[in-house]
């Protein structure tokens, strides 16, 4: 065939319809830029091609887009698996992204590790829920003791103890009540009597009569209850003290005398507060009653106008002694002679040996119950009401001072004091 | 002051027994010679076997009981 009979050139117009929604048949792999003839398939597709459009042959696909080139769009086929007789370079770079999915899981043992360091950190939490269990029966203790003593503010461990038993009887102690036992108990117990023992250990027993209830006011402050007060007849219970109705009431204070022998009376002290000024004239606040009646005192004694009190008054030996109406009282003797206080101020003391007495008798505050002919008083209970009481050793005149200056110091802290 | 008298069996019963904690009754003898509690030990009882003095009639406290003295001339 001649060159005359070749076919030189054809035009031949290539529509192509591109269907983005037809499902992708991927042709038969061929080679980029294997241009020889074959089947129709294997071999550049050729056509006219706008200006302005690109054809993209990638793998096996041909398409004609049209516009500039912001416009991608461009077929991607799947990754043809069948290998022809052709070379793959293309799928070489495949692999290169493999790394680094390989890479990816070497991340994850890094984080692995970390999840292993947590669980260590578990027992730690372990752990403390075994403190947990530790808070738990911290509450339990909590209502026992700890809340009242905690916000009371008292170092000094005896006045600690009283507060704590008044608590513990039902009664309450405020701020200024705990700030005035700590000061009382320390005063008592760093003050020195004459003889020298401290007014601490001189007293067998004291109340400061706290809480509004029986079992709170008839404690004693030193502890020993033995000698807290034992409650008959229809007391009355308030922030003053404790008052009697004149009827029946009595306090026996645990202390009895058996016998009371002039000498052991020799080395007695005792002691009474009214907390309402003045007092109600009564026959006898306090006293050593029994058999026969040795000891009173009556702060407002019927009739008179004003306090009175006897020590040794069943041998008639001691004669009676005026008061002057003081609240406070304290008397005690040196055998040969009795010493009063009131109100923090010394008295003068009266004459007469007690020294030979042997006799029965109670101590009770609110009453005197036994009238002796030789005793000038008559029996009686009081009405008055009691704010502190005390019995124990003896105290000089300058004791009493002392003594009575720390217990009003006290009364005057928690608004109980009448001078 | 009011008080609530007692009968004699009733004293007995009462005598030093507990009001409330640290407080006994403490009956005594009126210048009638009636045995008698005050009105306070009556509102504070709070012993279970006791409450029946709140159910006992108050009356004016009339005086202690004054025992009869013997003159020289009555011997």
């Amino acid at each position: 065939m001649g060159i005359s009979d070749r076919k030189k050139s054809i035009d031949v117009s290539v529509n192509i319809n591109l269907d983005f929604n037809e499902e992708i048949r991927p042709n038969n792999f061929i080679v980029e830029n294997n241009f020889k003839s074959g089947f129709f398939v294997s071999r550049k597709k050729s056509g006219n091609i706008i200006a302005g459009s690109k054809l993209n042959v990638e793998g096996q696909g041909i398409f004609t887009v049209k516009g500039g080139d912001n416009i991608n769009i461009t077929k991607h086929f799947p990754k043809p698996t069948p290998v022809s007789d052709g070379l793959k370079p293309t799928p070489t770079p495949t692999p290169t992204n493999t790394p680094t999915n390989t890479q990816t899981p070497s991340i994850t043992p890094t984080n692995t590790p970390t999840n292993t360091q947590t669980p260590s950190i578990t027992p730690t939490n372990t752990i403390t829920p075994s403190v947990t269990p530790t808070n738990t029966l911290t509450p339990t203790k909590t209502p026992t003791t700890t809340p009242t003593p905690t916000t009371l503010p008292i170092t000094n461990p005896d006045a600690y103890a009283y507060a704590s038993r008044v608590i513990a009887s039902g009664g309450t102690i405020d701020y200024t009540t705990a700030t005035a036992l700590d000061v009382l108990f320390t005063d008592l117990q760093n003050t020195y009597t004459q003889a020298g023992p401290t007014f601490y250990s001189v007293l067998e027993g004291f109340y400061p009569m706290l809480g509004l209830t029986s079992a709170t006011q008839a404690i004693n402050a030193n502890g020993n209850t033995v000698y807290d007060l034992q409650l008959s007849g229809g007391w009355t219970f308030g922030s003053l003290g404790m008052q009697g109705n004149g009827i029946n009431t009595q306090a026996y204070t645990g202390k009895d005398y058996v016998p009371i022998t002039g000498y052991e009376l020799d080395n007695t002290h005792f002691s009474i507060y009214g907390t309402i000024p003045n007092n109600t004239p009564s026959n006898g606040d306090l006293s050593v009653s029994g058999v026969e009646r040795q000891v009173t005192i009556t702060l407002n004694k019927v009739g008179s106008g004003t306090g009175r009190y006897e020590y040794d008054c069943s041998s008639g030996a001691n004669s009676i002694a005026l008061l002057n109406s003081g609240d406070f009282v304290t008397i005690s003797t040196s055998g040969g002679a009795t010493f009063y206080c009131e109100n923090s101020g010394a008295g003068g003391g009266s004459a007469g040996t007690i020294s030979t007495l042997s006799n029965y008798g109670s101590l009770y505050l609110g009453v005197s119950t036994y009238l002796p002919s030789t005793c000038t008083f008559n029996s009686g209970r009081s009405v008055n009401t009691f704010g502190w009481s005390s019995f124990g050793g003896f105290m000089n005149p300058t004791d009493m001072v002392n003594y009575q200056t720390i217990v009003n110091t006290f009364m005057t802290s928690i608004g109980r004091n009448t001078y | 002051m009011k008080v609530a008298i007692l009968t004699t069996e009733q004293k007995d019963i009462l005598d030093k027994q507990e009001v409330c904690l640290k407080l006994k009754f403490n009956p005594v003898q009126d210048v009638n010679e009636n045995w008698v509690i005050s009105e306070v030990e009556v509102n504070e009882c709070v012993t279970p076997e006791f409450m029946w003095v709140k159910d006992l009639v108050l009356s004016d406290w009339m005086g202690p009981y004054i025992p009869p003295t013997i003159s020289e001339g009555e011997i």
